[in-house]
Formats: C-alpha cells, sequence, structure tokens
C-alpha cells in the first residue's frame, strides 16, 4: 500500500539521488564508487528508487545508465517521496505484465487468488522465501494490484479490483514466460554450436518472422471468415 | 576462378567482391594464384562445412522448436532478445570456463 503523506528519503536515497543530480546519468559501478555503498544496500536502494519512480535507466549494451526522474528532483527538494510507490493508472496489458512480473509475483498473485493472506501464508502457500515475498508483495503493491493491511502484529494481503480482474491472465502470462524460457533453454546448446560454427543468429530471426507473421495472417484469415 | 567468373556465378557486384575476397585470402580461407585466379583452400572448406552443419542445426533442430514459444504469443524480437542473452551467456561461461 503506498505510504500516505510521503516517506521521508533516506540517507542512502540522498546519496544516490544527489551523485545523478549533480553529476548526470551513470552506471551502476560510478554509483558505487561515488556513494561508498556496500553492493546490497545500493542494490536495495536503486531498486527502492526505481520503485518510486524517482530514478529511472536506460540499456547501454549490457549496462543501465541510470538517471534522476522529474520526481527524483521533487523529492531531493522537499526530502519526501511525495507518492510513495507510483500507481499504476490504467489497466496492464498482458504484454506489459509478461515485462514487468517476475515468477515470485505470478506466485504471491496465485495464492492471494484464494482470499486474503498473511505474510507467513503466502510464504507457506508459494514456497517462496520471506524477502522474495516481501520484494514481490512491494512490487505489487506500486502496481496497484495488492492492498495490504496491518491488523495487530500481522499484516494481511489481498488482491485488489485490479489484481483479481488480471490475476487470471497475469499468471498465465507468467507461465507462457516460464514455458518460453525452458523452450530456448532446451536447444540452447544446439543453438551455441551453430555459433560456434560461424552461423549467425539473424537466420533464426528471419524464420522466426516469417512464422509470426504466417500466424498471423492464418488469424485474420479466420477472423474474416467467422 | 576469376573476379568475373564469381561476379557472374553469385551476381555480387565486383567493388563488393573485392574487398570480401581481400579478407577471405587475409583469412587464409581463399588463395589468390597466378593470372589473378581464386581458389577456396582446405581452410575455407573446413568453415564452409562448419556454417552448412551449424544452418542445418538451426532449419532442423532449432527452428522447429522456437516456433512453439511464437504460438505462445512472444514476438520474435522478445524472444530473439531472450536468445541473445542466454547465448553470450553461455558462450561467455564456457570462455571462463576454458580460460580458468
Amino acid at each position: 500500500m503506498s505510504e500516505k503523506g510521503g516517506r521521508p528519503l533516506r540517507p542512502s536515497d540522498y546519496a544516490v539521488l544527489n551523485a545523478l543530480r549533480f553529476l548526470g546519468p551513470m552506471s551502476y559501478q560510478e554509483i558505487k564508487r561515488l556513494t561508498n555503498l556496500p553492493r546490497g544496500k545500493l542494490y536495495d536502494t536503486l531498486l527502492r528508487l526505481r520503485d518510486s519512480g524517482l530514478i529511472g535507466f536506460e540499456l547501454r549494451g549490457r549496462s543501465k545508465i541510470y538517471h534522476l526522474t522529474e520526481a527524483g528532483r521533487v523529492a531531493l527538494e522537499k526530502g519526501v517521496v511525495v507518492s510513495g510507490f507510483p500507481q499504476v493508472e490504467r489497466k496492464l496489458s498482458t504484454e506489459e505484465l509478461i515485462k514487468v512480473l517476475t515468477p515470485s509475483d505470478a506466485a504471491v498473485i496465485k495464492a492471494l487468488t484464494e482470499g486474503p493472506k498473511s505474510t507467513q501464508e503466502i510464504k507457506e502457500a508459494t514456497g517462496l522465501k520471506g524477502l522474495h515475498v516481501n520484494l514481490a508483495l512491494q512490487r505489487l503493491r506500486s502496481f496497484g494490484l495488492v492492498a495490504s493491511e496491518r491488523k495487530g502484529v500481522m499484516q494481511y494481503h489481498s488482491l485488489t479490483e485490479e489484481g483479481k480482474a488480471i490475476a487470471e491472465s497475469a499468471v498465465k502470462a507468467v507461465e507462457a514466460k516460464l514455458e518460453a524460457e525452458r523452450i530456448v533453454e532446451g536447444v540452447l546448446d544446439r543453438i551455441v554450436e551453430a555459433v560456434r560454427l560461424g552461423v549467425s543468429l539473424g537466420v533464426i530471426k528471419r524464420e522466426l518472422k516469417r512464422y509470426e507473421l504466417e500466424l498471423k495472417e492464418r488469424k485474420n484469415q479466420e477472423t474474416a471468415k467467422n | 576462378m576469376t573476379v568475373a567468373d564469381l561476379n557472374k556465378a553469385t551476381g555480387i557486384p565486383n567493388h563488393i567482391l573485392y574487398p570480401t575476397l581481400l579478407v577471405l585470402t587475409s583469412k587464409g580461407y581463399v588463395s589468390r594464384e597466378e593470372g589473378n585466379l581464386y581458389s577456396i583452400t582446405p581452410e575455407g572448406e573446413a568453415v564452409l562445412k562448419g556454417l552448412e552443419e551449424g544452418e542445418r542445426i538451426l532449419r532442423e533442430e532449432v527452428i522447429p522448436q522456437l516456433k512453439r514459444t511464437i504460438e505462445l504469443g512472444f514476438s520474435t524480437d522478445y524472444i530473439m532478445q531472450m536468445i541473445h542473452q542466454k547465448v553470450w551467456r553461455a558462450i561467455g561461461r564456457r570462455i571462463g570456463r576454458r580460460a580458468g
């Protein structure tokens, strides 16, 4: 659940945000060198700031180049994260869900489709470690799919209306992603062998593109018939 | 074969054939003999065979499997991105093992 009234920035947040504000976009390694934060702490900080929408990143080759967002600038001036985790204002499409939801997210959503659960109950239902459950819940709250409520010492989590609406497609999407990964993993050795023999991966791309178009055409023809 | 013959056989224009032959000769895949006759070397034959085998692997063993990912609703670009990541990571691991 997003924190009403905003949460104050932590010292590590200040360190990262100020580095990006005064020195411009930079990589993880550069931020680490400048802020001197331990690896684990820096990772958590970047994740938190990214989830809060205070920083963004662009992929340059294999490395992420982080930059300060407008919300990050405002947060630095006010000293608080005004909106907490950003709420997604529109329904996520299946394609978007595939990109943002992890298998842990899907497992948590699946567990919550049975009804509200405490963190411990989610841990037992999913078999995930506490840290992974907490991170998944944090992410799902930021997408507006899960709401959390404290009752005594326990925190209970449930799917929001939006969460309920997309639960099935979200789980299916992540399962499809896992299936696709399994297929690719299954032929990975053969692809590596072909690459080693000097063949370009463009061969695969051309063939798959052709097949993709073929499937699209077939679907269009079927819809036209109906 | 002369450049003119190659041009006729492949349809590749001369301004592309010349630099290509230069690269292939420097790599030892093609040899240049008297009278500007080019011929393939045993190394070149081996590379060609490797390429043919690699293409066969992709067409017969890999692509039919990967078509299933497209049927699952993923785009070619998404699958290629996944393949690139996994392949280079696997190649990196192999190089790492060899170096180690």
